[in-house]
């Protein structure tokens, strides 16, 4: 079997990890972070500390209690987005977001949220030279993906920097997508900035993982809440960060498991990692360029994602016999990001989606555009 | 041997306390005591004299609150500063 969907979830993992979770469980030596000064509860403070010096190495971040752990970069994004916008507010966002950014926003677009959306340039790039025209008196935050899960485009963080910057507006980036797969440095000359990740995807740590990493001085209204192991005579949880966004019992056996994840991407290092994803997405680009019938709705450079239609198949059924035919793991269909393949034109047929990871090798990327040149030629 | 306690907001900045200060200071976790008001549940109990607590706390940037505790006759926590 060939697997090509890691933007939805990566398979294969560093041995390490899964090593982690089990050991964690195994050693009965994790108790609940912040609920007393025996060695269990006090191991399970310290490691996840541990696992937020981890996290804040790998994206540059000077203070690891500026990283929340969330069970998921959709929990971040909706805690994010729902505690910190109200009534009256104006927000940025553009239409290659996926549904874990758009769903929060029409919900507070309900409440009287104004929305204006970032539309695409010929590279399938946001064209963010439209910022100015977006922006209004009430605009309070900019809120766009770093990278693509449809194309695979990279937003310029440069251009959203400066544009935020000079502006005074609070940016927020879905790094879903170019956590741990792009390198990404959160130090320089930043606005205001709210960087969420998830942990199965590309930073190779367990489901049920991610969180958000906090460079900001805004306070979060709570929107869950529940047991803190401390001040529990307060009527609310905890304000601090980022205790605001961990209400209950941390998940601190999954968290080992991201924490060692994240380990294999230091040891690795992250240019190299983008190095050896980016030479094999070329490859892949490079072929799919040669299959006739198939056209590519993804830049040439960018994340390790690619989409593309082929010629009279629906992109359902391509995926389909892709898997049954050649064993080959993909995605087709629309993929939670609706704005985008309305944009495209690729409401109706969807698309097929390549994605890749670290583990994937150059004889995979050989088979699948092996599989697809036979397959376009089915009738 | 004189003593101080090093008081937090939140656990997860005890913790980081703690870290900072390992290998520096004579330095452990225990709960808050009932006398002191502010803080998380959990404090730092730092065997070290005030002066070289605060060079230390200094050094590493720590944050908290600092409260000098005296024991002869009976415990008290006098709040001091950083």
């Amino acid at each position: 079997m060939i697997y090509l969907d890691n933007s939805a979830t990566t398979i294969t993992k560093p041995p390490q990890v899964a090593q982690a979770v089990y050991e964690a469980i195994k050693s009965q030596s994790f108790g609940n972070a912040s609920r007393g000064v025996y060695d269990p509860s006090h191991h399970a403070l310290q490691e996840l500390f541990f696992c937020r010096q981890k996290v804040a190495e790998l994206f540059a971040v000077d203070d690891p209690l500026s990283i929340a752990f969330t069970p998921g970069i959709t929990w971040g994004l909706n805690l994010v987005l729902q505690g910190l916008f109200s009534s009256g507010d104006h927000i940025i966002t553009g239409v290659a977001e996926h549904n874990s950014v758009l769903r929060p926003l029409y919900q507070l677009e309900e409440k009287g949220v104004e929305l204006s959306f970032v539309k695409l340039n010929h590279h399938y790039e946001y064209d963010l030279s439209s910022l100015e025209d977006l922006y209004q008196e009430n605009t309070k935050a900019v809120v766009l993906t770093q990278v693509s899960n449809v194309t695979g485009a990279i937003t310029d963080p440069k251009k959203l920097y400066q544009f935020c910057k000079k502006k005074n507006l609070l940016l927020i980036l879905d790094g879903a997508q170019g956590g741990g797969s792009i390198e990404t440095r959160l130090e320089g000359d930043l606005p205001e900035l709210i960087y969420c990740f998830t942990g199965h995807k590309s930073l190779y740590g367990p489901m049920g993982t991610g969180g958000v990493i906090n460079l900001s001085n805004r306070s979060f209204h709570h929107i869950i809440t529940g047991g803190s192991g401390v001040r529990s005579f307060d009527r609310k949880n905890p304000d601090n960060f980022p205790d605001v966004l961990e209400p209950g019992t941390v998940n601190i056996h999954s968290l080992m498991g991201l924490k060692a994840g994240v380990e294999e991407l230091l040891e690795r290092e992250m240019i190299y990692v983008q190095r050896y994803l980016n030479f094999h997405r070329n490859k892949l680009y490079d072929g799919l360029q040669n299959i006739k019938g198939i056209k590519i709705f993804s830049p040439e450079s960018g994340g390790p994602i690619l989409s593309f239609s082929m010629a009279g198949k629906n992109s359902q059924e391509v995926a389909e016999t892709l898997y049954r035919d050649f064993k080959i793991c993909c995605r087709g269909g629309i993929h939670c990001a609706p704005l985008l393949h309305r944009e495209l034109n690729t409401a109706d047929q969807g698309l097929v989606r390549l994605s890749l990871s670290m583990y994937n090798r150059v004889e995979e990327i050989d088979h699948a555009l092996f599989a697809l040149q036979k397959l376009s030629k089915y009738k | 041997m004189e003593m101080a306690i090093l008081t937090f907001d939140t656990s997860n900045e005890a913790i980081k306390g703690e870290l900072l200060l390992q290998g520096k200071l004579p330095v452990r976790m225990i709960p808050l005591p009932p006398e002191i008001q502010s803080g998380c549940g959990l404090c730092l109990r730092i065997d070290a004299s005030l002066a070289d607590i605060r060079k230390v706390i200094k050094k590493y940037s720590v944050e908290g609150e600092l409260y000098y505790v005296d024991s002869q006759i009976k415990t008290t926590y006098t709040k001091v500063s950083l």
